[in-house]
């Protein structure tokens, strides 16, 4: 067929695949190209009855807010149909040390950025002698909100806002069945139940359809890949490979398992738990009716037995009966995420271990980045790939630096696991010099150049110094005025003694939330 | 502002209440330091002549609620003075006290008559018995659970209506200044209707307005702003 035959423009999407990355891209390009209006663009989006989605990834980022927003569904709703419960950020336990006779330590990456209103807080906190009080609670008063058991807004607050910056734990196929309604009835997205069988490639390699068992050929201009692991159309049928990145980050298998709460009322954590073990790490995210909890660990460094014992001995007695599920996980990413006229968003273009909520993170911005440069014919569509693939390599390559970031600054040497995740050829150089040049003074902002950076400078200084990397300063940083600093780190621990008496009990807000709802303004 | 619960109201029951008796209403003491008091939609037109009449949010749900203005200052009711009420109108939820709809149970929606037991006016000794000795309801508290019942209907319709309001995206927030002789006094925490947006209501929206009886109350909030001025003036000569 003579692609001069037909016109130029990009008349119908067809996304494959209907999980959180799938309806998320559905919904993005529905918006952004009109779709429900007559001289919008078709969005369609195919999905089989018979395969399940991954059935994990429960946690956000602040972002997902201005999605959704964006998307016009109200918190409220969300909240109720998704079992969401709010999240400010990650708990890591027992990441330092090898785990002792002591207290776990801990230390929180919250959402909310450091308050450098009155200048630089990092440089008097690090001059401060010890013991200290911890950074995130020098610098910010929601580690304390966290650390009480409270939420994030009060209930008078109109929707999306709250006193400090927040995100959702959810249930993924709730979500999934959320944005489904969503898409269908406010955007225009139509909607096909049917298996993929195959892809027809075209002269030039690109797909010219899909062909399922239900409805025969499906064709379109554009195809989005949202398969999964499996990556169908970019993988399979166009070939592209994948690129292994198990030589950074070790973790290649999940052992996740649901368990209830000890009573029906018990607190909420608002915050996602990491909780380092011998070759890997547990999650725990607390949504209102039951934990998702699992075990993240490396096949070289244990067995799956030994890892199931683990997780078990982690959930006590709330893990009795507890179905527990392997999932094997690829880790790393394609070599292209866009190519000829198919796009992966999701597990299909790429995925590392959850240990900071990077997928639905990943997936919904590079939807949104799909959505805002779309191609607006399809002579231009390479030149938008390329840009597309430019963007989203750099993303990933900075998603698996602040991963490795976690294991590489850790002192803990109870296990191979842990040795080995500071040997230096496991850590990528950019890490590794950056790395070098903090022990002398502290991470800036121009250490993070660009405006797609995914993990940005406060972001660091929370792992960097929760974890209680030893920067050194010279002689001349000792000596800068420190008096306004000091008083801002006051300052904040009289704000959050405010708070304290202001703000709602996390479980307590979700139940009236989930009774009242959220007003608008 | 939001709003503040009453002290220690509970729900009426005979086995509890059995010995009350409740005198008539001398004076507005109970009510010296409200600075606000909710109204229903049914008084709007009325009482809007008066007070300002705006919606506040409830501090337990967050909810609309809509209530007069009494005074300029959290704590203050400037209508009070020793036993008269400086007003022409008094407000229905002041006029039912010590009566009051208080929350049936848990759940802060399902309202029932209550009273507010540690009212001056309510005692052992004194006025009007609320139950007979078989432990029946009086006449006295009969005719003033219809006035209460009556109230509560009203009430139901006035959340449904600020419901409407709340979900059509006709309230806005409105902060108010206000000059009280020397003295600027901020207001927040304030929302009032939208007249813009009022005014852009489709035609079959407005005509359904109109068919369930909300154009009175629209209106009359929205003229009641002006008596902001009177409250400033009042305030000023306090």
């Amino acid at each position: 067929m003579d692609n001069n035959k037909h016109s130029d423009a990009i008349k119908h999407v067809l996304v494959v695949g209907g999980g959180t990355a799938g309806w998320l891209s559905a919904c993005h390009l529905a918006r952004k190209l009109r779709a429900e209006s007559a001289d919008g663009v078709r969005v369609t989006l195919l999905e089989s009855e018979d395969i399940p989605t991954i059935g994990v990834g429960e946690g956000t980022v602040p972002a997902i807010r201005q999605t959704l927003r964006d998307l016009g569904i109200s918190e409220a709703d969300f909240i109720r149909e998704c079992d969401a419960s709010f999240k400010q950020g990650i708990k890591f336990i027992n990441w330092v040390d090898s785990p002792g006779e002591g207290e776990d330590h801990y230390y929180h990456h919250i959402f909310d950025y450091p308050d450098n209103s009155g200048g630089d807080l990092t440089r008097f906190w690090l001059s401060q002698p010890r013991p200290r009080t911890s950074y995130a609670d020098s610098v910010s008063v929601q580690g304390r909100i966290c650390d009480l058991g409270l939420g994030p807004k009060e209930i008078t607050q109109a929707e999306y806002e709250g006193v400090a910056s927040y995100a959702y734990h959810l249930d993924a196929a709730k979500f999934a069945r959320l944005l489904t309604r969503h898409a269908v009835e406010k955007l225009g997205v139509r909607h096909m139940l049917a298996n993929v069988q195959c892809a027809r490639l075209g002269e030039n390699g690109e797909i010219k359809a899909v062909v399922t068992d239900r409805y025969g050929d499906v064709e379109a201009d554009l195809f989005v890949d949202c398969t999964g692991f499996s990556s169908l159309l970019l993988g399979q049928a166009l070939g592209v490979p994948f690129v292994d990145r198990k030589d950074i980050l070790f973790a290649d298998y999940a052992l996740a398992a649901q368990v209830p709460y000890p009573q029906l009322d018990a607190p909420i954590p608002s915050f996602t738990i990491a909780t380092a073990q011998e070759s890997g790490w547990i999650w725990d995210i607390g949504l209102p009716r039951r934990r998702g909890t699992g075990y993240v660990y490396s096949s070289a460094h244990t067995d799956h037995s030994r890892a199931e014992d683990t997780l078990r001995c982690y959930l006590g007695s709330q893990g009795e009966g507890a179905e527990v599920r392997r999932i094997p996980m690829k880790v790393g990413y394609r070599e292209r995420f866009w190519h000829k006229n198919c796009v992966a968003i999701g597990l299909s273009q790429g995925f590392v271990e959850p240990l900071e909520a990077t997928g639905i993170l990943v997936y919904d911005a590079t939807a949104r980045m799909l959505a805002d440069t779309f191609p607006t014919r399809a002579a231009v569509m390479e030149l938008v790939a390329r840009q597309f693939n430019r963007n989203v390599r750099y993303a990933w390559d900075r998603v698996v630096e602040f991963i490795k970031l976690h294991y590489c600054i850790s002192r803990r040497k109870d296990s191979d696991f842990w040795r080995d995740n500071r040997e230096s050829d496991t850590i990528p150089e950019s890490l590794r010099e950056k790395l070098q040049l903090w022990k002398f003074q502290p991470p800036t902002d121009y250490d993070f150049p660009s405006k797609l950076e995914v993990f940005n400078l406060p972001n660091y200084l929370y792992v960097l110094y929760g974890m209680e990397f030893e920067t050194v300063l010279g002689d001349r940083d000792q000596h800068f005025a420190d008096g306004p600093a000091r008083a801002r780190c006051a300052q904040i621990a009289e704000v959050s003694r405010r708070l304290m008496t202001q703000l709602p009990k996390h479980r307590e807000l979700i139940e009236k939330i989930r009774r009242y709802g959220l007003q608008k303004i | 502002m939001t709003s503040k619960q009453t002290p220690k109201v509970v729900a009426l029951r005979s086995d509890a209440h059995g010995k009350l008796k409740v005198r008539e209403l001398g004076t507005f003491e109970h009510v010296k330091n409200s600075h606000m008091v909710p109204v229903t939609a049914h008084e709007f037109t009325r009482l809007g002549a008066e007070y300002p009449i705006v919606f506040v949010k409830n501090s337990d749900t967050g909810q609309f609620q809509s209530v007069a203005l009494l005074g300029l200052k959290v704590g203050e009711n400037l209508f009070v003075d020793d036993d008269k009420w400086q007003g022409v109108f008094v407000p229905g939820s002041i006029r039912n006290h010590p009566f009051v709809l208080a929350p049936a149970g848990q759940d802060k929606e399902q309202l029932m008559v209550g009273i507010i037991e540690n009212s001056p006016v309510v005692s052992e000794e004194e006025g009007n018995a609320l139950f007979t000795d078989a432990g029946e309801e009086s006449d006295y508290l009969k005719a003033k659970k219809e006035t209460l019942v009556n109230f509560l209907e009203s009430d139901q319709m006035t959340r449904a209506f600020v419901n409407v309001l709340a979900e059509k995206e006709l309230l806005t927030q409105q902060s108010v200044t206000v000059n009280a002789g020397e003295e600027k006094i901020n207001l927040t925490g304030l929302y009032i209707v939208d007249e813009k947006k009022l005014n852009e209501l489709s035609e079959e929206e407005f005509a359904d307005f109109r068919k369930r009886g909300f154009l009175p109350p629209l209106y009359a909030q929205l003229g009641s702003l002006h008596q902001l001025s009177k409250l400033a003036k009042m305030q000023a000569t306090a």
